[in-house]
């Protein structure tokens, strides 16, 4: 019997049975019947997440090929322009947004300046700020953060953000705002892998929304933690939407890139101060232009005791902090009201 | 003291009671107002001024803080960030001050920071029991500076400082 079955010295191992006609063992087709089984529930639960994808993310034909900021001619940005101002139209019902793309004025460097004897922590800048440039609300993104500090120090890392009191000023602390210092060797601008940050002619540091991949080399490279992720699809209730938008800073971002402080450029190119400093009740805020001799923040620059953010890190900053000699914050001694 | 008396430790006018004085040592009228003519103010060596030029008045005594406001640095301006155009308005004394009760006042913060506010954003109560004012979708509430919390404001308004 098993001299005619066996046809040459090669073993036969091929599952053919007496006929030729390929045949399966039991075995063998439970294992293959499992392996196949298993591998298509493991397909099914590697694309299982794309069941969830919000086809308004998707981006469109036009968005996927639109060039970086700086090579898009006039009409690829009118084309950009009118996409945009439809996606604010489908996403916010009813908001009939005007989209623009302000380049920076000629022979203007724009300059901060924060009077600290002034500022009492009321966070109003925060919030004009949330309204003005369409950040997330939930969840809640804001580019000014406001820290109470003690009294002694100028490092960042004492102060508290979450103070919560029912009445500011507290005493024995004082308050310092910080937002995007538009630095002059900006950290974030040398680290992005694709310069989807960079500094304008002006002195403002912008990002374009549609090149950055969301990679957060920035957020982690500032070191006044001044830059916002989103993490999620922003959500802003349509009647708070602010329709008055610009390409580089306040219109709608989408999920997956940074955001921050743009010294609300969409104002401040066209001649108007920024919407922290005009609702700041103490006018601690002051703005302009740095190249004029006669303007305030000259004056402040010239004139009064002035410091930055951490020095030492050769960031350079054009945000200034100042304070009054005489104010009575400064001159207050232990134990008087 | 001339024309003001002591009323449960306020320092009142005789008449016009209604305007309380907080004014720290400038606790008499007539150091502001002309005594011969009150719709005019008083400044030095007899002289005045309308109500126009108040801040004037205000550097009587304050002439430090007067010569930081003619330079920008004390004090607000609004409109355009260049001062020499027509849409800069740089704000007076007395529409920041108060000029019978000038020191600011406190105010409540407006909430801090916090990612933990998603979800459903209808009006709830926080943990002590008061109205969800930690509700971001809500709009900010402005609160002037002398009175309590007051209605909401949007920031056009907000410019109108008390």
């Amino acid at each position: 019997m098993s001299k005619k079955n066996k046809s040459n010295n090669k073993k036969d191992t091929s599952q053919n049975g007496n006929d030729g006609a390929p045949q399966i063992s039991r075995r063998g087709f439970i294992n293959k019947g499992c392996a196949i089984a298993g591998g298509a529930a493991a397909l099914a639960g590697a694309l299982s997440p794309l069941k969830n994808i919000d086809p308004d993310s998707l981006p469109s034909v036009e968005e996927l090929f639109q060039k970086h900021y700086k090579e898009m001619s006039k009409e690829d940005m009118a084309v950009a322009l009118e996409r945009i101002r439809k996606d604010v139209n489908k996403r916010y019902k009813g908001v009939d947004a005007k989209v623009a793309d302000v380049k920076p004025l000629n022979g203007v460097e724009f300059v901060y300046a924060l009077n600290l004897s002034r500022c009492i922590g009321c966070r109003r800048c925060v919030h004009a700020c949330v309204e003005e440039n369409n950040q997330s609300r939930s969840p809640e993104i804001q580019y000014i953060r406001v820290l109470e500090m003690p009294l002694g120090t100028t490092s960042m890392e004492e102060g508290n953000h979450h103070y919560e009191p029912q009445n500011v000023p507290r005493d024995g602390r004082y308050y310092m705002p910080v937002q995007c210092h538009q630095c002059k060797d900006a950290p974030c601008v040398n680290v992005c892998p694709i310069k989807a940050t960079w500094q304008d002619e002006d002195g403002i540091v912008v990002i374009d929304y549609d090149w950055c991949i969301g990679c957060r080399y920035c957020e982690a490279a500032c070191p006044y933690w001044a830059r916002r992720f989103n993490f999620t699809q922003p959500k802003i209730a349509p009647e708070q939407v602010n329709p008055d938008m610009t390409f580089l800073s306040n219109r709608p971002r989408q999920k997956g890139v940074m955001e921050k402080c743009h010294f609300c450029l969409q104002r401040t190119r066209r001649g108007k101060m920024p919407a922290c400093l005009e609702v700041c009740p103490t006018g601690s805020r002051k703005f302009g232009n740095v190249l004029d001799p006669d303007s305030e923040v000259s004056a402040i620059l010239k004139t009064k005791r002035i410091f930055v953010l951490k020095e030492d890190l050769g960031t350079i900053p054009r945000f200034f902090y100042y304070y009054d000699e005489r104010h009575p914050r400064n001159n207050r001694m232990e134990g008087e009201a | 003291m001339l024309f003001t008396a002591k009323v449960n430790g306020t320092i009142r006018a005789g008449k016009h009671d209604e305007i309380v004085m907080n004014h720290g040592m400038n606790a008499e009228c007539i150091n502001c107002h002309a005594i011969e003519n009150r719709n005019l103010l008083a400044l030095r060596f007899g002289k005045t001024t309308t109500f126009d030029n108040v801040d004037q008045l205000c550097a009587k005594c304050h002439g430090p803080t007067f010569r930081d406001w003619q330079q920008g640095t004390h004090g607000k301006t609004l409109g355009h960030w260049n001062h020499n155009k027509a849409s800069s308005h740089k704000l007076t004394c007395t529409e920041c001050h108060d000029p019978h009760a000038p020191a600011f006042g406190t105010l409540k913060p407006l909430p801090h920071p916090t990612t933990l506010r998603m979800g459903d954003q209808s009006e709830h109560l926080d943990s002590h029991g008061d109205e969800g004012d930690r509700n971001p979708l809500r709009t900010w509430s402005g609160i002037s500076l002398q009175d309590g919390p007051s209605e909401q404001k949007s920031i056009a308004e907000y410019q109108e400082l008390p």
